[in-house]
């Protein structure tokens, strides 16, 4: 009972550094694509089968693929800034959503699936 | 002045997406909280209400499938005394008539209606009030040559018609052939968006139910008194069901009323069907919009429901234009682009769940129970750039229609391999 209060709260934490991280370290585009991110896997994966703290644990990795995923493909378009010109980050701002897309529906397919177990082991017992 | 006016465009066009997204949003919440109370819309259980029912079968050149049609009705549950079946033999030119008249010497409940050159193959609307004529039921169900039910699917939807508001019903339809390619995988996971979550969330929020065009009926009355199928409208069942809810009916959605369809399997086939069903679904929106907003029957949630779904075929063109406006505003250095507020509910909700985003397939898929299914969810991205030029198309089509007074439409039917039948296990 201690040990997933424990890891609740540490994935809470992860979330919470995840989005203050990505406004610090990557730019407020981010933090609104994490925010937007929580809002739909709260309002949603929060209703289906499985623990809460499973949920939350989900939730927190995908805070943190999120902030790295931006991360790298922040600096990535720095570098071609730095290399091609200023033309790239219009390129960058261009294909930004889908890069964004790419992950964050990735991410639901593969927590759906795991998700999906608690549902058959629910209907089990 | 033109990048504020571009700016202003690109603003409401973005406002248009986050309103569908939203609409999503809700519905996906809505089926899931129901499916948690374990009381889904289906507790319109079978009543033990046994009306007589005629079930309409539309067929032209459909010799692979239709024979395994009549043979699971023949498997009904359903009073035989109370059944009424007629095929409408659309001309064909294959063995579709033979295959149906076989059934029709052993089966005294099953009629065959054979139309010639000269008055056949007008369109599925047609040939439906060609065989509505002749109907005797109380209840009315259209079932697609390609389709196999349930075996308890007549009881399932006729419960609905208890309740003397109800004017159809409406089943749910599952693919048959989904693992046969890619394709028909990604119209399983579209029909599942639709089925499982849209269809049944319609219902249960009290918004617009869609009769789909098959798995579903009506009342014989009201279907009289509403003169059948509109011949020159290609989504006939669109038409139809915003035509009963402004007749001040509604139409129930049952999702335990299922019915396997064969899906189209290449992209060809994909396009001549969606293409047909935007076309379609642009002449109801120029001839209901107006009618529904000013309906007084129809709710305010009614109303807005009605005003989204009329609209849903053209959300990949204004996803696409959207894209295109915004092009020019990242090279004029507009700030509001630059700042991707807006873009991020765009893209969620455009350009990866076409018609419906990828949470509401993913749930559907879940609740489903689907196992690794939902893998598939991101390839939903190519259906929706597929869907641009055939929505686009079917603009132009349609306005060039309007504008040249041109009221007839060539109907461009599916054609049914019948490779599902493998997958019909029982």
């Amino acid at each position: 009972m201690k040990l997933s209060s424990l890891l609740k709260g540490f994935f809470v934490v992860v979330i919470v550094l995840s989005i203050l991280s990505s406004y610090r370290f990557v730019n407020l585009e981010s933090t609104v694509v994490l925010i937007v991110f929580n809002l739909l896997f709260i309002g949603l994966a929060f209703q289906l089968s499985g623990k809460a703290t499973a949920k939350i644990g989900l939730l927190a990795l995908g805070n943190l693929i999120g902030f790295l995923w931006n991360f790298i493909f922040h600096t990535f378009a720095d570098a071609g800034v730095k290399c091609l010109g200023a033309t790239f980050n219009e390129f960058y701002i261009l294909v930004y959503p889908f890069l964004n897309a790419l992950w964050i529906v990735s991410f639901w397919s593969l927590s759906l699936t795991f998700l999906r177990y608690y549902r058959i082991k629910e209907a089990l017992a | 002045m033109i990048i504020e006016l571009l700016e202003a465009f690109f603003l409401f066009l973005t406002a248009l997406m986050v309103i569908y997204m939203i609409r999503h949003y809700i519905f996906t919440v809505a089926v899931l909280r129901q499916a948690n109370k374990n009381t889904r819309s289906s507790n319109l259980s079978p009543s033990g209400l046994k009306p007589t029912v005629s079930i309409l079968i539309p067929a032209c050149n459909e010799e692979k499938v239709i024979g395994r049609l009549l043979e699971q009705i023949t498997n009904f549950t359903y009073p035989k005394e109370k059944l009424q079946v007629i095929v409408i033999d659309d001309s064909s030119s294959d063995k579709t008539g033979k295959i149906a008249d076989s059934y029709k010497t052993n089966f005294p409940y099953i009629q065959v209606l054979h139309r010639d050159k000269s008055n056949g193959r007008k369109g599925k609307a047609s040939a439906m009030n060609f065989g509505f004529a002749r109907a005797t039921g109380e209840i009315v169900l259209c079932f697609d040559a390609d389709y196999y039910p349930q075996r308890d699917i007549v009881e399932k939807l006729s419960g609905a018609f208890v309740d003397p508001k109800v004017g159809a019903v409406q089943g749910r339809v599952v693919v048959l052939n989904e693992p046969e390619n890619i394709v028909t995988r990604l119209v399983a996971l579209e029909r599942i968006g639709g089925y499982r979550v849209d269809q049944e969330a319609r219902d249960s929020l009290g918004l617009i139910t869609q009769f789909g065009g098959t798995v579903g009926g009506f009342r014989a009355s009201i279907l009289r008194e509403l003169h059948g199928w509109d011949e020159s409208v290609l989504a006939e069942d669109t038409d139809l069901t915003f035509r009963i809810y402004l007749a001040g009916y509604k139409i129930r959605y049952k999702v335990d009323a299922e019915c396997y369809e064969e899906a189209v399997n290449s992209w060809k086939a994909y396009r001549q069907q969606r293409y047909r069903w935007a076309k379609g679904h642009m002449q109801c929106f120029f001839k209901h919009i107006h009618k529904v907003l000013t309906s007084k029957h129809l709710n305010l949630k009614e109303k807005m429901d009605g005003l989204l779904l009329l609209n849903v075929y053209f959300m990949p063109l204004i996803a696409f234009l959207s894209l295109l406006i915004g092009l020019p505003l990242i090279f004029l250095g507009s700030p509001l682009i630059g700042a991707l507020w807006f873009s991020v509910p765009v893209s969620l909700y455009s350009f990866v769940g076409n018609f419906a985003p990828f949470f509401e397939v993913g749930v559907g898929l879940y609740l489903d129970d689907r196992e690794r299914t939902q893998w598939l969810i991101p390839l939903l991205v190519f259906t929706f750039l597929y869907n641009i030029p055939i929505c686009l198309k079917a603009l132009v089509d349609v306005l060039v229609s309007k504008v040249l007074g041109r009221h007839r439409y060539v109907w461009v039917k599916t054609s049914h391999t019948g490779n599902g039948n493998c997958y019909i296990t029982n």
